[in-house]
């Protein structure tokens, strides 16, 4: 069962405020991502899958207090304000949570094959004679 | 669920990493003298096939949470394997041994650093370290040695326990031919080769969560 269904605009919107060049992202790109994000979340027990999406929810929300508008309406330079924010919060609970989105939100770009290729990653089993 | 077979030991070593199988290999002998030593190893056991390289997959196979556990404060993540072998599986091969300084700074009783050293060197021959022949330094840690030396630092090179290594630079993921010789290779196997045909020096693996309940109880009751 997906995690990410029920908040998807919003955790696409923070996965590309953590990582720019999701934006350029297409459908099959942005699958790909929610794939790998989701195979790690399978693993985890059913309350964390909950509490993460609640942390997405209340991050979509939270903006509107401070800029009446919620997260996945703002530029892109208020998102990054909104998530440095949350990353520099004295609440410890909401440094850890926003910890473990970013890191989901790298992992699933990163992960992906094209991403490794285009940042130059070519580890390979058969190591130099794969490079010669 | 089975029940798990009631055995007695007398000495239960709990994981097989730097640590237990180091220790596992030391207490051999006793095993031909006729002492039963059990190892106590969560993860489960690869065969060499097994270490693929594909991060995705490697990583949820070998570490805790996939390298992301959680302390439980929640204000870091570790990343440590649990495999037959433990973390000695996963981590880049450097092997240091303590400088003078920190064995001086722990204070512990009876831990001499010249003692060290003189022990040190039966385990820096065993796991075959060594320093990297120069062709074997690649690209990043070569341009790391020429800045650091350029801004005036002294770069040193770390040694590493590897045997036939091919640059495959997955390290990290448990490495795909078998280059890393950590106890996974060397120390364990030594250790159930000294037991004989007789499984008195056994390696459980894949134990599920509840059974390990089961063995920390026991284990907790055989040290009480």
């Amino acid at each position: 069962m997906s995690v990410l269904a029920a908040v998807r605009p919003a955790f696409r919107a923070i996965a590309a405020t953590v990582v720019p060049e999701a934006t350029s992202l297409d459908a099959d790109g942005w699958k790909e991502l929610e794939r790998i994000i989701e195979q790690a979340l399978a693993a985890r027990p059913p309350r964390l899958q909950r509490q993460l999406v609640i942390l997405i929810r209340a991050i979509e929300w939270l903006p509107l207090l401070r800029y009446g508008h919620r997260f996945t309406r703002l530029d892109s330079g208020r998102r990054a304000r909104v998530l440095a924010a949350l990353q520099e919060s004295p609440l410890l609970l909401l440094r850890r949570g926003f910890w473990g989105l970013r890191t989901l939100a790298l992992m699933g770009y990163y992960a992906r094959p094209a991403a490794a290729a285009s940042i130059g990653y070519d580890a390979d089993p058969r190591g130099w004679e794969a490079r010669r | 669920m089975t029940a798990l077979p009631e055995r007695a030991y007398d000495v239960a070593i709990v994981g097989s990493g730097a640590g237990g199988g180091t220790v596992a290999q030391a207490l051999a002998p006793l095993v031909r003298d006729g002492r039963r030593v059990v190892v106590f190893e969560q993860g489960p056991r690869f065969d060499d096939d097994e270490f693929t390289g594909c991060e995705l997959e490697m990583a949820s196979a070998l570490y805790a949470d996939g390298g992301g556990f959680l302390t439980a404060q929640g204000t870091m993540t570790l990343a440590f394997a649990h495999a037959y072998g433990g973390s000695t599986l996963v981590y880049t091969g450097t092997s240091l041994t303590a400088p003078e300084r920190v064995i001086r700074h722990w204070g512990v009783p009876g831990l001499d650093h010249a003692d060290l050293l003189r022990r040190s060197q039966r385990y820096l021959a065993e796991n075959n370290v060594h320093l990297l022949p120069p062709e074997e330094i690649n690209d990043n840690n070569r341009l790391f040695v020429e800045g650091g030396a350029r801004a005036g630092y002294r770069v040193e090179q770390f040694p590493v326990n590897v045997k036939g290594c091919r640059g495959s630079s997955l390290c990290n993921l448990g490495c795909p031919n078998q280059a890393k010789q950590g106890t996974n290779r060397v120390q364990l196997p030594e250790a159930e080769r000294a037991a004989g045909e007789v499984l008195s020096l056994p390696i459980y693996p894949e134990l599920a969560p509840t059974q390990l309940d089961q063995v920390v109880d026991a284990i907790r009751g055989f040290y009480r």
